[in-house]
Protein backbone atom coordinates (compact mmCIF):
# COMPACT_ATOMS: atom_id res chain seq x y z
CA UNK A 1 0.00 0.00 0.00
CA UNK A 2 3.06 1.93 0.89
CA UNK A 3 4.74 1.86 -2.56
CA UNK A 4 0.91 2.48 -4.44
CA UNK A 5 1.03 5.76 -2.33
CA UNK A 6 4.49 6.53 -3.05
CA UNK A 7 4.32 5.94 -7.04
CA UNK A 8 1.25 8.33 -7.46
CA UNK A 9 2.71 10.65 -5.66
CA UNK A 10 5.01 10.66 -7.82
CA UNK A 11 3.24 10.93 -10.96
CA UNK A 12 1.45 13.77 -9.74
CA UNK A 13 4.78 15.75 -9.06
CA UNK A 14 5.93 14.29 -12.64
CA UNK A 15 2.60 15.65 -14.54
CA UNK A 16 3.54 19.39 -13.30
CA UNK A 17 6.14 19.98 -16.15
CA UNK A 18 5.54 17.42 -18.67
CA UNK A 19 6.71 17.74 -22.38
CA UNK A 20 3.94 18.11 -25.00
CA UNK A 21 4.02 17.45 -28.83
CA UNK A 22 1.66 18.28 -31.76
CA UNK A 23 1.63 17.63 -35.03
CA UNK A 24 -0.62 19.93 -37.82
CA UNK A 25 -2.19 18.96 -39.87
CA UNK A 26 -4.95 21.61 -41.11
CA UNK A 27 -6.10 23.02 -44.17
CA UNK A 28 -8.65 25.96 -45.49
CA UNK A 29 -11.20 25.63 -48.06
CA UNK A 30 -11.11 26.48 -51.68
CA UNK A 31 -11.72 30.73 -51.30
CA UNK A 32 -14.55 31.92 -53.07
CA UNK A 33 -12.69 34.50 -55.68
CA UNK A 34 -12.26 35.32 -58.81
CA UNK A 35 -9.40 33.60 -60.83
CA UNK A 36 -6.81 35.07 -63.02
CA UNK A 37 -5.87 33.03 -66.40
CA UNK A 38 -3.60 35.76 -67.73
CA UNK A 39 -0.78 36.44 -64.74
CA UNK A 40 1.62 33.80 -64.68
CA UNK A 41 3.28 33.43 -60.57
CA UNK A 42 5.55 31.69 -58.53
CA UNK A 43 6.22 31.30 -55.43
CA UNK A 44 8.25 30.18 -52.95
CA UNK A 45 8.89 29.41 -49.31
CA UNK A 46 11.48 29.83 -46.90
CA UNK A 47 12.87 26.91 -44.74
CA UNK A 48 10.52 27.84 -41.83
CA UNK A 49 7.32 27.56 -44.15
CA UNK A 50 7.94 24.18 -46.25
CA UNK A 51 8.59 22.39 -43.09
CA UNK A 52 8.77 23.99 -39.44
CA UNK A 53 9.38 22.63 -36.01
CA UNK A 54 8.14 24.67 -33.57
CA UNK A 55 10.24 23.97 -29.96
CA UNK A 56 9.34 25.77 -26.77
CA UNK A 57 11.91 27.20 -24.50
CA UNK A 58 10.90 26.44 -20.68
CA UNK A 59 10.65 29.88 -18.83
CA UNK A 60 9.12 28.87 -15.36
CA UNK A 61 9.55 25.06 -13.73
CA UNK A 62 5.59 24.68 -13.74
CA UNK A 63 6.00 25.01 -17.42
CA UNK A 64 4.95 22.57 -20.00
CA UNK A 65 8.03 22.22 -22.99
CA UNK A 66 6.35 22.39 -26.38
CA UNK A 67 7.45 21.03 -29.74
CA UNK A 68 4.83 21.70 -32.59
CA UNK A 69 5.17 19.69 -35.87
CA UNK A 70 3.88 22.30 -38.82
CA UNK A 71 5.00 19.31 -41.62
CA UNK A 72 4.08 21.18 -45.08
CA UNK A 73 0.75 22.80 -43.65
CA UNK A 74 1.82 26.12 -43.89
CA UNK A 75 3.33 25.78 -47.60
CA UNK A 76 0.22 23.58 -48.39
CA UNK A 77 -2.18 26.49 -47.22
CA UNK A 78 -0.79 29.39 -49.35
CA UNK A 79 -0.76 26.82 -51.80
CA UNK A 80 -4.33 26.59 -52.00
CA UNK A 81 -5.17 30.38 -51.62
CA UNK A 82 -2.61 31.19 -54.25
CA UNK A 83 -4.22 28.34 -56.78
CA UNK A 84 -7.51 30.03 -56.32
CA UNK A 85 -6.40 33.36 -57.54
CA UNK A 86 -3.77 31.99 -60.76
CA UNK A 87 -4.64 29.70 -62.57
CA UNK A 88 -0.89 29.84 -63.46
CA UNK A 89 0.92 29.23 -60.39
CA UNK A 90 4.55 26.97 -60.26
CA UNK A 91 6.36 26.57 -56.61
CA UNK A 92 10.01 26.96 -57.30
CA UNK A 93 12.17 25.37 -54.43
CA UNK A 94 14.22 29.00 -53.88
CA UNK A 95 14.61 32.70 -55.35
CA UNK A 96 17.18 32.17 -56.87
CA UNK A 97 16.37 29.26 -58.86
CA UNK A 98 13.67 31.64 -60.65
CA UNK A 99 14.77 33.02 -63.63
CA UNK A 100 14.33 36.23 -65.20
CA UNK A 101 11.25 36.90 -67.14
CA UNK A 102 9.57 33.54 -65.96
CA UNK A 103 6.59 34.67 -64.35
CA UNK A 104 4.93 38.05 -64.06
CA UNK A 105 4.64 37.59 -60.23
CA UNK A 106 6.92 36.09 -57.95
CA UNK A 107 5.80 35.96 -54.40
CA UNK A 108 7.82 34.76 -51.28
CA UNK A 109 6.67 33.65 -47.76
CA UNK A 110 8.72 33.26 -44.64
CA UNK A 111 7.38 33.08 -41.01
CA UNK A 112 8.15 35.71 -39.25
CA UNK A 113 7.02 34.93 -35.61
CA UNK A 114 5.02 32.37 -34.00
CA UNK A 115 3.25 32.91 -30.41
CA UNK A 116 1.39 31.56 -28.24
CA UNK A 117 0.16 31.60 -25.15
CA UNK A 118 -1.09 28.64 -22.74
CA UNK A 119 -4.13 29.26 -19.46
CA UNK A 120 -0.69 28.95 -17.40
CA UNK A 121 1.17 31.47 -18.47
CA UNK A 122 -2.35 34.11 -18.80
CA UNK A 123 -3.51 32.97 -16.04
CA UNK A 124 -6.38 32.80 -18.09
CA UNK A 125 -9.19 29.78 -19.27
CA UNK A 126 -7.64 29.71 -23.44
CA UNK A 127 -4.87 29.22 -25.60
CA UNK A 128 -3.70 32.09 -27.83
CA UNK A 129 -1.68 32.20 -31.17
CA UNK A 130 -0.44 34.65 -33.09
CA UNK A 131 1.66 33.37 -36.63
CA UNK A 132 3.21 36.67 -38.54
CA UNK A 133 4.38 36.27 -42.40
CA UNK A 134 6.36 38.20 -44.39
CA UNK A 135 5.59 38.34 -48.33
CA UNK A 136 7.85 39.85 -50.84
CA UNK A 137 6.59 40.46 -54.10
CA UNK A 138 8.56 40.96 -57.00
CA UNK A 139 8.01 42.28 -60.66
CA UNK A 140 9.13 39.73 -63.69
CA UNK A 141 12.71 41.36 -63.32
CA UNK A 142 12.71 40.16 -60.22
CA UNK A 143 12.65 43.88 -58.33
CA UNK A 144 10.96 44.16 -55.29
CA UNK A 145 7.85 45.54 -55.63
CA UNK A 146 5.92 45.40 -52.63
CA UNK A 147 6.09 43.71 -48.81
CA UNK A 148 3.56 42.73 -47.23
CA UNK A 149 2.59 41.81 -43.51
CA UNK A 150 -0.10 38.81 -43.06
CA UNK A 151 -0.88 37.87 -39.26
CA UNK A 152 -3.21 35.37 -38.62
CA UNK A 153 -4.65 35.07 -34.60
CA UNK A 154 -6.49 32.38 -33.28
CA UNK A 155 -7.88 31.40 -29.98
CA UNK A 156 -9.56 28.43 -28.17
CA UNK A 157 -11.35 27.72 -24.81
CA UNK A 158 -9.81 24.89 -22.79
CA UNK A 159 -13.84 24.21 -22.07
CA UNK A 160 -14.49 20.64 -22.26
CA UNK A 161 -11.04 19.69 -25.25
CA UNK A 162 -9.30 16.92 -24.19
CA UNK A 163 -5.40 16.43 -23.92
CA UNK A 164 -4.37 19.03 -26.65
CA UNK A 165 -6.98 19.55 -28.47
CA UNK A 166 -7.44 23.00 -27.23
CA UNK A 167 -3.92 24.69 -28.60
CA UNK A 168 -4.20 22.11 -31.38
CA UNK A 169 -7.31 24.35 -32.58
CA UNK A 170 -6.22 27.64 -31.52
CA UNK A 171 -3.52 27.12 -33.89
CA UNK A 172 -5.45 25.66 -36.72
CA UNK A 173 -7.81 29.00 -36.29
CA UNK A 174 -4.91 31.36 -36.45
CA UNK A 175 -3.47 29.02 -39.38
CA UNK A 176 -7.25 29.72 -41.14
CA UNK A 177 -7.20 33.58 -40.78
CA UNK A 178 -3.65 33.59 -42.23
CA UNK A 179 -5.39 32.05 -44.51
CA UNK A 180 -8.50 34.60 -44.95
CA UNK A 181 -6.16 37.98 -44.55
CA UNK A 182 -3.74 36.61 -47.39
CA UNK A 183 -6.79 36.17 -49.34
CA UNK A 184 -8.59 39.55 -48.40
CA UNK A 185 -5.25 41.30 -49.14
CA UNK A 186 -4.90 39.64 -52.77
CA UNK A 187 -8.49 40.73 -53.51
CA UNK A 188 -8.05 44.78 -52.43
CA UNK A 189 -4.30 45.12 -53.77
CA UNK A 190 -4.65 43.17 -57.03
CA UNK A 191 -5.85 46.27 -58.83
CA UNK A 192 -2.24 48.05 -57.48
CA UNK A 193 0.05 45.22 -58.03
CA UNK A 194 -0.82 45.15 -61.51
CA UNK A 195 0.02 48.48 -62.15
CA UNK A 196 3.27 48.18 -60.97
CA UNK A 197 3.97 45.34 -62.58
CA UNK B 1 -29.50 -4.38 3.09
CA UNK B 2 -30.08 -5.04 -1.15
CA UNK B 3 -32.91 -2.49 -1.07
CA UNK B 4 -31.61 0.15 1.20
CA UNK B 5 -29.02 -0.13 -1.13
CA UNK B 6 -31.35 0.61 -4.48
CA UNK B 7 -33.41 3.49 -2.43
CA UNK B 8 -30.05 5.14 -1.82
CA UNK B 9 -29.12 4.65 -5.49
CA UNK B 10 -32.73 6.12 -6.90
CA UNK B 11 -32.31 8.55 -4.45
CA UNK B 12 -28.68 9.86 -5.79
CA UNK B 13 -30.26 9.35 -9.55
CA UNK B 14 -33.22 11.65 -9.06
CA UNK B 15 -30.89 14.27 -7.32
CA UNK B 16 -28.93 14.17 -10.31
CA UNK B 17 -31.73 14.48 -12.47
CA UNK B 18 -33.29 17.74 -11.22
CA UNK B 19 -31.88 20.84 -12.60
CA UNK B 20 -32.01 24.09 -10.09
CA UNK B 21 -34.40 26.85 -10.75
CA UNK B 22 -33.40 29.25 -13.36
CA UNK B 23 -35.14 32.45 -14.39
CA UNK B 24 -35.55 33.15 -18.19
CA UNK B 25 -36.24 36.47 -19.77
CA UNK B 26 -37.14 36.69 -23.62
CA UNK B 27 -37.67 39.89 -25.74
CA UNK B 28 -38.63 40.20 -29.39
CA UNK B 29 -38.38 43.48 -31.16
CA UNK B 30 -39.29 44.01 -35.44
CA UNK B 31 -37.79 46.83 -37.19
CA UNK B 32 -38.83 46.02 -40.17
CA UNK B 33 -41.25 44.26 -42.58
CA UNK B 34 -39.95 40.72 -43.73
CA UNK B 35 -41.24 37.52 -44.77
CA UNK B 36 -39.47 33.89 -45.61
CA UNK B 37 -40.88 31.65 -47.84
CA UNK B 38 -40.70 27.39 -48.36
CA UNK B 39 -37.03 26.50 -49.70
CA UNK B 40 -35.11 29.89 -48.54
CA UNK B 41 -32.53 29.79 -46.10
CA UNK B 42 -30.84 31.28 -42.93
CA UNK B 43 -27.53 30.92 -41.38
CA UNK B 44 -26.44 31.77 -37.71
CA UNK B 45 -23.34 33.19 -37.31
CA UNK B 46 -21.66 34.57 -34.11
CA UNK B 47 -20.17 37.79 -33.69
CA UNK B 48 -16.33 37.60 -33.74
CA UNK B 49 -14.19 37.44 -30.64
CA UNK B 50 -11.92 39.78 -32.77
CA UNK B 51 -14.92 42.26 -30.47
CA UNK B 52 -14.73 40.87 -27.46
CA UNK B 53 -17.88 38.81 -27.83
CA UNK B 54 -17.46 35.58 -26.21
CA UNK B 55 -20.75 33.20 -27.67
CA UNK B 56 -19.59 29.72 -27.36
CA UNK B 57 -19.14 26.82 -29.79
CA UNK B 58 -21.42 24.26 -28.28
CA UNK B 59 -23.74 27.48 -27.63
CA UNK B 60 -24.02 27.99 -31.42
CA UNK B 61 -24.14 23.74 -32.33
CA UNK B 62 -27.07 23.83 -30.05
CA UNK B 63 -29.16 26.62 -31.52
CA UNK B 64 -28.12 25.46 -35.34
CA UNK B 65 -29.90 21.70 -34.01
CA UNK B 66 -32.55 23.04 -31.79
CA UNK B 67 -34.19 25.83 -34.41
CA UNK B 68 -33.66 22.50 -37.19
CA UNK B 69 -35.49 20.55 -35.04
CA UNK B 70 -38.25 23.15 -34.34
CA UNK B 71 -39.47 24.54 -37.85
CA UNK B 72 -39.48 22.88 -41.34
CA UNK B 73 -40.40 26.14 -42.94
CA UNK B 74 -37.14 27.27 -44.37
CA UNK B 75 -33.85 25.28 -44.92
CA UNK B 76 -30.74 26.45 -41.81
CA UNK B 77 -27.37 26.16 -43.54
CA UNK B 78 -25.14 24.78 -40.95
CA UNK B 79 -22.08 27.71 -40.06
CA UNK B 80 -19.39 25.91 -40.16
CA UNK B 81 -20.51 24.62 -43.56
CA UNK B 82 -21.19 28.53 -44.06
CA UNK B 83 -17.94 29.53 -43.48
CA UNK B 84 -16.12 27.25 -45.83
CA UNK B 85 -18.82 27.76 -48.80
CA UNK B 86 -18.15 31.84 -48.38
CA UNK B 87 -14.66 31.26 -47.31
CA UNK B 88 -12.89 34.14 -46.14
CA UNK B 89 -15.82 36.02 -46.17
CA UNK B 90 -17.48 35.44 -43.02
CA UNK B 91 -14.64 34.58 -40.79
CA UNK B 92 -14.41 35.98 -37.19
CA UNK B 93 -11.72 38.32 -38.12
CA UNK B 94 -13.53 39.12 -42.04
CA UNK B 95 -17.57 39.04 -41.51
CA UNK B 96 -19.48 42.27 -41.61
CA UNK B 97 -19.69 42.98 -37.50
CA UNK B 98 -22.85 46.19 -38.38
CA UNK B 99 -25.25 46.21 -41.09
CA UNK B 100 -23.80 48.60 -42.23
CA UNK B 101 -20.48 46.67 -43.60
CA UNK B 102 -22.90 44.42 -45.50
CA UNK B 103 -23.13 46.78 -48.59
CA UNK B 104 -19.63 45.97 -49.28
CA UNK B 105 -19.63 42.43 -49.05
CA UNK B 106 -22.98 42.25 -51.00
CA UNK B 107 -21.64 44.56 -53.91
CA UNK B 108 -18.92 41.19 -55.16
CA UNK B 109 -21.05 39.83 -57.75
CA UNK B 110 -19.61 36.25 -56.51
CA UNK B 111 -20.93 36.57 -52.98
CA UNK B 112 -23.82 38.15 -54.24
CA UNK B 113 -24.62 35.31 -56.77
CA UNK B 114 -23.40 32.26 -54.21
CA UNK B 115 -25.82 33.73 -51.98
CA UNK B 116 -28.74 33.41 -54.00
CA UNK B 117 -27.96 30.25 -55.46
CA UNK B 118 -28.52 28.99 -52.09
CA UNK B 119 -31.40 30.98 -51.30
CA UNK B 120 -29.50 32.25 -48.51
CA UNK B 121 -32.16 35.22 -47.21
CA UNK B 122 -31.28 36.00 -43.88
CA UNK B 123 -27.88 36.01 -41.78
CA UNK B 124 -28.43 35.96 -38.04
CA UNK B 125 -25.90 37.59 -36.05
CA UNK B 126 -25.93 35.80 -32.32
CA UNK B 127 -24.22 37.85 -29.26
CA UNK B 128 -23.62 37.15 -25.69
CA UNK B 129 -22.22 34.65 -23.61
CA UNK B 130 -22.51 32.54 -20.00
CA UNK B 131 -21.14 34.30 -17.19
CA UNK B 132 -20.67 33.32 -13.66
CA UNK B 133 -21.85 36.34 -11.63
CA UNK B 134 -21.09 34.58 -7.98
CA UNK B 135 -19.97 32.08 -6.43
CA UNK B 136 -19.59 31.12 -2.29
CA UNK B 137 -19.20 28.33 -0.30
CA UNK B 138 -16.53 25.85 0.40
CA UNK B 139 -15.77 21.81 -0.66
CA UNK B 140 -13.12 19.81 0.25
CA UNK B 141 -12.14 16.67 -0.85
CA UNK B 142 -9.12 13.97 0.98
CA UNK B 143 -8.12 10.74 -0.32
CA UNK B 144 -6.21 8.23 1.86
CA UNK B 145 -5.56 4.49 2.09
CA UNK B 146 -8.51 3.58 3.79
CA UNK B 147 -10.44 5.84 1.52
CA UNK B 148 -11.76 9.10 0.40
CA UNK B 149 -14.45 11.35 0.61
CA UNK B 150 -15.61 14.99 0.33
CA UNK B 151 -17.48 17.02 2.39
CA UNK B 152 -19.14 20.80 2.22
CA UNK B 153 -21.37 22.78 0.50
CA UNK B 154 -20.39 25.23 -2.78
CA UNK B 155 -22.99 27.10 -4.72
CA UNK B 156 -22.64 29.69 -8.05
CA UNK B 157 -24.98 31.97 -10.29
CA UNK B 158 -24.52 31.98 -13.84
CA UNK B 159 -26.33 34.23 -16.27
CA UNK B 160 -26.44 33.13 -20.01
CA UNK B 161 -27.38 36.01 -22.03
CA UNK B 162 -27.69 35.96 -25.63
CA UNK B 163 -29.07 38.19 -28.44
CA UNK B 164 -30.05 37.18 -32.26
CA UNK B 165 -30.01 40.16 -34.38
CA UNK B 166 -31.81 38.90 -37.73
CA UNK B 167 -30.56 40.88 -40.91
CA UNK B 168 -32.34 40.50 -44.64
CA UNK B 169 -29.71 40.28 -46.91
CA UNK B 170 -31.77 41.41 -49.94
CA UNK B 171 -33.10 44.39 -47.85
CA UNK B 172 -29.54 44.96 -46.48
CA UNK B 173 -31.52 45.91 -42.96
CA UNK B 174 -31.77 44.73 -39.70
CA UNK B 175 -35.42 43.27 -39.49
CA UNK B 176 -35.58 42.67 -36.05
CA UNK B 177 -33.75 41.64 -32.96
CA UNK B 178 -34.79 38.31 -30.28
CA UNK B 179 -32.90 37.65 -26.89
CA UNK B 180 -32.97 35.20 -24.27
CA UNK B 181 -31.74 35.48 -20.73
CA UNK B 182 -31.30 32.68 -18.08
CA UNK B 183 -30.16 33.04 -14.61
CA UNK B 184 -29.79 30.61 -12.26
CA UNK B 185 -28.32 29.12 -9.51
CA UNK B 186 -26.19 25.83 -9.20
CA UNK B 187 -25.42 23.93 -5.57
CA UNK B 188 -23.19 21.22 -4.84
CA UNK B 189 -23.41 19.70 -1.24
CA UNK B 190 -21.05 16.93 -0.36
CA UNK B 191 -21.30 14.56 2.53
CA UNK B 192 -18.81 11.93 1.16
CA UNK B 193 -20.16 12.19 -2.42
CA UNK B 194 -20.70 15.72 -4.29
CA UNK B 195 -23.91 16.23 -5.47
CA UNK B 196 -24.43 18.51 -8.09
CA UNK B 197 -27.15 20.19 -8.70
CA UNK B 198 -27.22 22.34 -11.46
CA UNK B 199 -29.18 24.93 -13.22
CA UNK B 200 -28.33 24.43 -16.76
CA UNK B 201 -28.40 28.66 -18.21
CA UNK B 202 -26.83 27.81 -20.97
CA UNK B 203 -28.93 25.23 -22.78
CA UNK B 204 -32.02 27.40 -21.18
CA UNK B 205 -31.18 30.05 -23.07
CA UNK B 206 -30.50 27.60 -26.23
CA UNK B 207 -34.08 26.60 -25.72
CA UNK B 208 -35.38 30.04 -25.16
CA UNK B 209 -33.66 31.70 -28.12
CA UNK B 210 -34.48 29.04 -30.66
CA UNK B 211 -37.94 29.81 -30.05
CA UNK B 212 -37.62 33.12 -30.53
CA UNK B 213 -36.06 32.96 -33.70
CA UNK B 214 -38.65 30.15 -35.02
CA UNK B 215 -41.83 31.80 -33.34
CA UNK B 216 -40.26 35.87 -35.47
CA UNK B 217 -40.42 33.71 -38.80
CA UNK B 218 -43.77 32.21 -38.25
CA UNK B 219 -45.72 35.43 -38.11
Amino acid sequence: MKIKLILSTFIIILSGCTSQSITISSSVPIPLVLSNNDLKVISYFSDNVNDYLFTSEVLEKTDNSWEINFQDTQKNIFTIILNSFFDNNDISDSFENISDNSADLIMGFNLESFEFLTPQIASNDKYSVWIKYKINIYDQKKDLIQNWSITGYGEQLTGSFEGNDAILNAINIALRDVGANLTIKLENDMPELLTLM
Amino acid sequence: MIVSNKIISVGFLTLFIINACSTTRIDEEVNVAYSIKEGESIVLLSDSYHTGNKTENDFMDCLNKSLLKKQNQFNIINTNDFQNMFYPWFEPSTAPQRIEDLPKLLNKEIIKNKLSELQIKYLIKITGETKTNASSGALSCAAGPGGGGCFGFAWWDDTSSYEASIWDLSQEASVGNVSASVSGTSVIPAIIIPIPILARTQSNACVGLSDQIAGFFSK
